[in-house]
């Protein structure tokens, strides 16, 4: 039995979308390429800021989310430059102004944040290797 | 394609995939409304902002969903009940992926394979107006071969894409099981769990299953072609969701579902063409 004329249309509609907007926008709902995971990095990082209390703080608030291992590269989506670059070390100064800039724009009432990197690698022997790195930040507003 | 079969595979495959709608839709609320920091669905390239609906409107649209929902799994007001439920699921998932901090990928393949039963009674509209009308929907109500053929298509698709994407990125070279004995170790697997840190101290074993995860996601499409290769797609990729839910606490229940029901139980069960 022959398609009719409304099934063909919906058929070549849904592969056509499934199969064109991911490879354009990437990952945009409901298309996706489902990027996670898809990037071989030699180094992984994180970035979390904890408060005077030694509380984790937001990552959206203090932009620094992981955007690495969930969209590599995203082609749409993100207004944001998260801190955390991915797979390599921050420098200090980076950080600084990352940090201070957030608690001007957002008008963050706290004395002092501690931001910390974490850095995996492959040491020399092979095995895998974690660092941390912490830096305190002093709010001057 | 074109071909009509008795309609009850369907009608299982369409409850299930409303009742894993319903745990996406309903379980889960809308999050915190900061400052705007992405737009990751179509809904948020519209320029509309996710936090002018309060969250009273969200709830609302949640009890709506579940209402149409449930007429659709009871043959109620169809095609409308199916239209309503699918528009309020991609409505409330993207007034979720909004809100979020990243993309939310478990509900993109129960989404789809909603737009596609949707559109199985949207199609067949008359044939179950007629039937509705003399009381036997159950009894008159076909499924198209082409709806559960297209589902097993798209849900391989959605594999085969992230199996490319992996070697666009990071080329053959993602297989050599580097990546997943550092993702082990920087996620804390490696600590939490006896097989994270027995994998990520194996660099054979770690390439192993890298190699394998490559190959299965590439070639996903080409697995639907025979009953016997689609039934062990499913179940592999089955598996591989339970080893990153217990390795990474990433549950892909709709995904480890609908792989169950249309790569492995309608297969098995499907008349031969």
């Amino acid at each position: 039995m022959a398609l009719s004329r409304g099934e063909r249309v919906f058929i070549g509609a849904f592969v056509a979308l499934n199969v064109v907007v991911p490879f354009v926008a990437k990952d945009l709902y409901p298309f996706s390429v489902f990027p996670m995971f898809s990037k071989r990095s030699e180094t992984l990082s994180r970035v979390e800021v904890f408060g005077p209390d030694g509380a984790q703080l937001s990552s959206d608030v203090f932009e620094t989310l992981e955007l690495d291992v969930f969209v590599a590269e995203p082609k749409v989506g993100f207004l944001i430059t998260s801190l955390d670059p991915g797979d390599r070390a921050l420098a200090e100064s980076e950080v600084q102004a990352h940090v201070k800039r957030v608690f001007r724009e957002r008008e963050i009432d706290l004395p002092f944040v501690d931001a910390e990197q974490t850095l995996t690698t492959i040491g020399s022997h092979g095995g895998v290797v974690t660092t941390r790195v912490r830096w305190r930040v002093t709010n001057d507003g | 394609m074109g071909e009509r079969i008795p309609a009850r595979p369907g009608l299982v495959a369409l409850r299930v995939t409303l009742v894993v709608a319903g745990y996406y839709a309903l379980v889960s609320g809308m999050h915190d409304c900061g400052p705007r920091l992405h737009y990751l669905s179509v809904l948020g390239l519209s320029g509309i902002e996710p936090c002018v609906v309060p969250r009273i409107g969200f709830s609302l649209l949640q009890v709506l969903f579940a209402l149409a929902a449930v007429l659709w799994a009871l043959q109620k007001a169809v095609p409308y009940s199916a239209w309503a439920a699918t528009g309020l699921f991609v409505l409330i998932e993207s007034l979720r992926q909004e809100t979020s901090h990243y993309s939310d990928h478990q509900p993109y393949t129960v989404t789809m394979v909603l737009v596609l039963l949707c559109a199985w009674y949207q199609i067949e509209r008359r044939a179950i107006r007629i039937a509705a009308s003399e009381r036997r929907l159950a009894e008159a109500l076909v499924l198209p071969r082409w709806v559960p053929a297209l589902a097993i298509f798209y849900l391989a698709l959605t594999y085969t894409l992230s199996g490319v994407d992996k070697l666009v990125h990071s080329g053959p070279s993602w297989a050599d099981g580097t990546a997943l004995r550092m993702w082990l170790v920087h996620s804390g697997a490696a600590e939490r769990s006896t097989l994270g840190g027995w994998i990520a101290a194996s660099p054979r074993v770690a390439f192993l299953l890298q190699t394998t995860t490559l190959a299965v996601e590439t070639l996903a499409l080409l697995a639907t072609r025979t009953r016997i290769t689609s039934v062990l797609l499913g179940v592999t990729l089955i598996g591989m969701h339970l080893a990153t839910w217990h390795l990474f606490s990433v549950h892909f229940f709709g995904n480890m579902v609908l792989c169950a029901v249309f790569l492995v139980w309608y297969p098995l069960r499907r008349p031969r063409a």
